[in-house]
């Protein structure tokens, strides 16, 4: 399968009055986002199933990315995504291109469990707002290859 | 400004009451499901909506079950569809308790209100689907599939109005009427279902010829509400 991890794009900064999960995006981030969607779509990044979290900076980034799904597609809201990845997120992505868009730390948690096989090596992928990870073979810990690892900027470039 | 509080509370409570497996329950679950998709598409949102479509699923499988009993099928029939109410009612149970289900809840509340001018403009294009698909049935009277197209695109006309405050008398009158053939619809499909149906090859009959009338009721009624959907568009 092709998993392509995404994390939300820029959202308004946290302050006392908006909890974290409330925090919808910016209007630069969302302007920034769609034109890294259509570097995405350049790219050839084709999805059928769209894993989000359910918090609102993940919806309206999945929202974005909704232009990729294929016909018959669908999107599924997954609270797996707001945690460090587990077993039960695992089985939860099914599909043959699948995009799971969610937050960090947890996002390179999971890249670093599916390429390396432990979560241990997240720091090393660094995956910043609006950035993609390409990754390809079966959806379990040391069993994916990193296809790509595109940040925002170079997204916008393609 | 236009929330999705008032219809996303009744979901809760309708999610709540599920596990009692009333039959009014999960109809409105269902119902309060349909309109929060209407909502979504007055927002232009594409998110969600299948999370909504996976929850109206897991319902429809016991409304169709109550649609059939409530018609006083023949007792075999009864006792089969009681069997499978309760398999489909587990089905229910799971659903309404998956992670995903709270989690949909949780997205749905954090989503901002539609701006009531942009959400306006999304009703032309609904509306011209309508008369697109009545169209299409007054050309062919006997096709099933462009019947229920319309009966659902009228429905999705009818609630993104609503989330306005319209009067939908015209709509309403005109769902009752197709309603009732789409009911005997599903009464066809369970029958289709049920182990024994060859033994109840009368009351198939007398089903798909009701079925035949009523839904050329609804073409007939069609019409008058072409008038109404016209000035949508």
């Amino acid at each position: 399968m092709d998993l392509f991890v995404v994390r939300h794009a820029t959202a308004v900064p946290q302050r006392p009055d908006l909890p974290d999960e409330a925090r919808p995006l910016t209007p630069e981030g969302r302007k920034r986002f769609q034109r890294a969607v259509r570097g995405m779509d350049r790219f050839g990044v084709r999805i059928d199933r769209l894993h989000h979290s359910p918090w609102l900076r993940a919806v309206e980034t999945a929202e974005l990315l909704t232009r990729l799904i294929d016909d018959g597609g669908e999107t599924v809201v997954e609270p797996g995504l707001t945690r460090v990845p587990d077993e039960k997120l695992l089985a939860s992505l099914v599909g043959e291109r699948v995009a799971a868009v969610g937050h960090q730390p947890w996002l390179a948690e999971l890249v670093s469990l599916l390429v390396c096989g432990s979560a241990r090596h997240a720091a090393r992928f660094d995956l910043r707002k609006g950035g993609l990870v390409w990754l390809q073979g079966e959806l379990r810990p040391r069993r994916m290859t990193m296809r790509a690892f595109l940040p925002p900027a170079a997204l916008r470039r393609i | 400004m236009i929330p999705s509080t008032t219809w996303l509370d009744s979901l809760k409570a309708y999610l709540a009451a599920a596990h009692e497996g009333g039959e009014e329950d999960v109809h409105q679950l269902r119902v309060a499901t349909r309109r929060l998709s209407s909502w979504l598409k007055l927002a232009r949102m594409r998110i969600l909506r299948s999370d909504l479509r996976w929850l109206r699923a897991a319902g429809g499988g016991v409304r169709d079950i109550d649609v059939v009993l409530a018609q006083a099928p023949p007792e075999p029939l009864v006792v089969w569809l009681r069997g499978e109410r309760a398999t489909r009612l587990a089905h229910l149970f799971r659903v309404v308790a998956a992670p995903r289900t709270d989690a949909l809840c949780v997205a749905l509340g954090l989503l901002a209100p539609v701006d009531e001018g942009r959400a306006r403009q999304v009703v032309p294009r609904l509306a011209r689907r309508v008369l697109e698909v009545g169209g299409q049935l007054q050309l062919a009277p006997n096709d099933v599939e462009s019947f229920h197209q319309l009966r659902r695109s009228v429905r999705g006309l009818r609630y993104a109005l609503e989330w306005f405050d319209e009067k939908t008398g015209a709509f309403k009158e005109f769902q009752d009427i197709s309603g009732r053939a789409a009911d005997l619809s599903v009464a066809l499909l369970l029958l289709d279902a049920y182990p024994d149906a060859a033994e109840l090859a009368d009351h198939r009959r007398q089903l798909e010829e009701e079925f035949a009338a009523r839904r050329l009721e609804a073409v007939d009624a069609w019409p008058r509400l072409r008038e109404t959907v016209d000035e949508l568009a």
